[in-house]
């Protein structure tokens, strides 16, 4: 019967049916569902597919979008039954390049790796060095996460390389940069860790870095 | 034109290859913005750049209509911080800077509301780009008012502009018409690729209807701009796959994109459509559409299509495409390497364009790459290149 009710729940997030995804999670809670399942076997299995046909190129960004969207509403639905805390899965901090504005592959891997349990502190767009730095000595995260939409804020993502060497944090701390206009080179070059293709290759890293 | 024994300019060789005929070499444009036009006739480097067959490419510069919307008014305050007295000539200095912006429309059906950023006082070309408080589009409950702003909003033709830019800028460079966005590139500047898939998902109905108002609308400008004197009507659509995806290119755009092409072609226009994004999954499908050029066409790596990709597919299609910017980051080398690249790809070379046509990461790394360009493009296009 659960598995029914969750399988229902997931497929509703695969094809972005938000309506039938919170009545199918109220569903499940309402038939004695543990959150944890519904998150585990519905939520994160849901986020698994999208991921797969966005890498087949059957989804683009709207269908991340939404499914994103469902996931946030559904969370919320879900956080106020939950008794204890999980532990995280690891520690994030994630935001824009200085310049850059663009924020919505920024939100999208935040809505992703929530749902598959990171702690994610997001510092918002246009992000100075000195405001990364400042996140990483007080938030001590395994990972930062930087992305970039316009090319002039490329040279910004290696004063940030720069400033962890200057402040000794480098070895800290794992650094994944992604967005429109970075390259493999580029991320080698300015001496980062890792390069995201794209939010769900994001994201894939940070899992198997930390996973 | 093979064979000749003239240089030809920059204008000839990029009209030239627009019309499907083989220059001499391969043209190799650059955006020009109007405000930067008087500077060319003083900064000798550019015009050394331009003597060498660089072609100018004013694609912002002229539209070829004006707009009244009656019944509807607009107010906006700029907001400049950090000020705390100004005298004269700080104000007219400060005017033009980079400031937000809030703006209330107020029609009969509604308002509307937004805050922007804004890098100067030209709100045509920079209103959606940095919103700071949502879209102005935020929600569906704002479509009312929008259907309202577009149906009642009235275009007049207006073309002094296209031969006088053109006069300025000569034999160097080429003015098209700049016509909006295409109906669902608009909506996603209105309302934001978030909202976009949001209300695509949830509110279709309204969202479909929301677009037809649009593109009833639009067609009214393309026809003015397809009377007009410009030889090229140029659509700023910023198209990528992974927004505009092969469902949303199929429903939404191809239907639009051929309807005006023919209304273009019944005109003699050649109809260009910025598309500066990952186009391999919707390349077949823009094969389909009947637009003559696909203008900043951005291969890999920062794009996903190769340029021998597109042309197998794009058969009959004007490849006008862009350097990809990231690469001056790696030094004058790669950059050569890179055109010689591109240009191999290309061969023979028919249907083909280089170009500059995004931001680069600084002006310094433009100005050393651009002459780079040049050429190396001057050196290895020639018309018909062979495979090396």
């Amino acid at each position: 019967m659960s598995e029914d009710i969750i399988n229902k729940f997931k497929e509703a997030i695969v094809v972005m049916d938000i309506n039938s995804a919170k009545k199918t999670c109220e569903d499940a809670l309402a038939t004695g569902v543990e959150p944890f399942k519904i998150i585990q076997d519905g939520i994160v299995e849901a986020v698994n597919i999208v991921g797969e046909r966005f890498e087949a190129e059957e989804y683009f960004l709207p269908e991340l979008i939404m499914a994103g969207e469902i996931i946030t509403k559904t969370m919320e639905m879900l956080e106020p039954h939950i008794k204890s805390k999980t532990k995280s899965k690891g520690k994030v901090v994630i935001g824009t390049g200085k310049g850059d504005m663009h924020d919505i592959g920024k939100n999208i891997v935040i809505t992703f790796m929530k749902a598959e349990g990171f702690e994610v502190i997001d510092l918002g767009v246009d992000v100075s060095t000195e405001r990364f730095i400042e996140a990483i000595q007080v938030e001590n995260p395994n990972i930062l996460a930087i992305s970039a939409l316009v090319s002039s804020t490329m040279p910004e993502l290696e004063y940030v390389m720069k400033a962890l060497n200057k402040e000794g944090l480098r070895d800290k701390v794992k650094v994944i940069i992604g967005g429109a206009p970075i390259t493999q080179d580029f991320v080698n070059d300015i001496g980062a860790d890792g390069y995201a293709r794209d939010a769900i290759d994001g994201i894939k890293i940070c899992k198997e870095w930390i996973g | 034109m093979q064979g000749v024994d003239w240089i030809m300019s920059g204008r000839e060789r990029l009209i030239g290859v627009l019309r499907h005929e083989t220059p001499d070499v391969i043209p190799f444009s650059m955006y020009i913005e109007t405000t930067h036009m008087a500077a060319l006739g003083l900064y000798e480097p550019w015009r050394k750049l331009l003597d060498q067959g660089l072609c100018l490419f004013a694609a912002l510069a002229v539209q070829t209509h004006k707009v009244t919307c009656p019944n509807v008014t607009m107010d906006v305050t700029h907001h400049y911080k950090n000020r705390t007295s100004w005298s004269p000539v700080d104000l007219l200095m400060i005017m033009d800077t980079p400031h937000d912006i809030s703006a209330r429309i107020t029609t009969p059906k509604g308002d509307i509301t937004f805050k922007a950023m804004m890098e100067g006082l030209d709100m045509s070309v920079m209103l959606p780009w940095f919103p700071e408080d949502g879209f102005i589009i935020k929600g569906v409950e704002d479509y009312d008012a929008h259907k309202y702003l577009i149906e009642n909003t009235e275009y007049e033709p207006f073309y002094d502009n296209v031969a006088e830019f053109q006069m300025i800028l000569g034999d160097y460079g080429v003015i098209p018409a700049f016509v909006p966005k295409s109906p669902l590139q608009s909506l996603i500047m209105l309302m934001g690729p978030r909202r976009l898939s949001l209300d695509y998902y949830m509110h279709q109905k309204e969202f479909d209807d929301l677009y037809k108002v649009i593109y009833k609308k639009e067609l009214e400008i393309y026809k003015i701009a397809a009377e007009s004197p410009a030889e090229v009507m140029w659509g700023p659509d910023n198209v990528t796959s992974l927004i505009t995806s092969p469902k949303l290119f199929e429903k939404y755009c191809l239907p639009f994109y051929n309807e005006v092409s023919d209304i273009f072609h019944k005109h003699d226009k050649i109809y260009v459509v910025h598309m500066d994004g990952e186009l391999k999954s919707i390349a077949e499908l823009i094969a389909q559409t009947r637009i003559d050029a696909i203008e900043s066409f951005t291969p890999p790596p920062v794009g996903n299509l190769t340029i021998g990709e597109a042309r197998k597919l794009w058969k009959d299609k004007i490849i006008w495409a862009n350097f990809p910017e990231p690469v001056s980051l790696q030094g004058q080398v790669a950059v050569r390497k890179t055109v010689r690249s591109m240009l191999q790809d290309a061969a023979p070379g028919d249907n083909f364009i280089m170009e500059i046509s995004e931001g680069f990461p600084s002006e310094l790394h433009m100005l050393q790459t651009a002459p780079t360009i040049l050429k190396t493009v001057n050196k290895y296009g020639k018309y018909p290149i062979s495979k090396e």
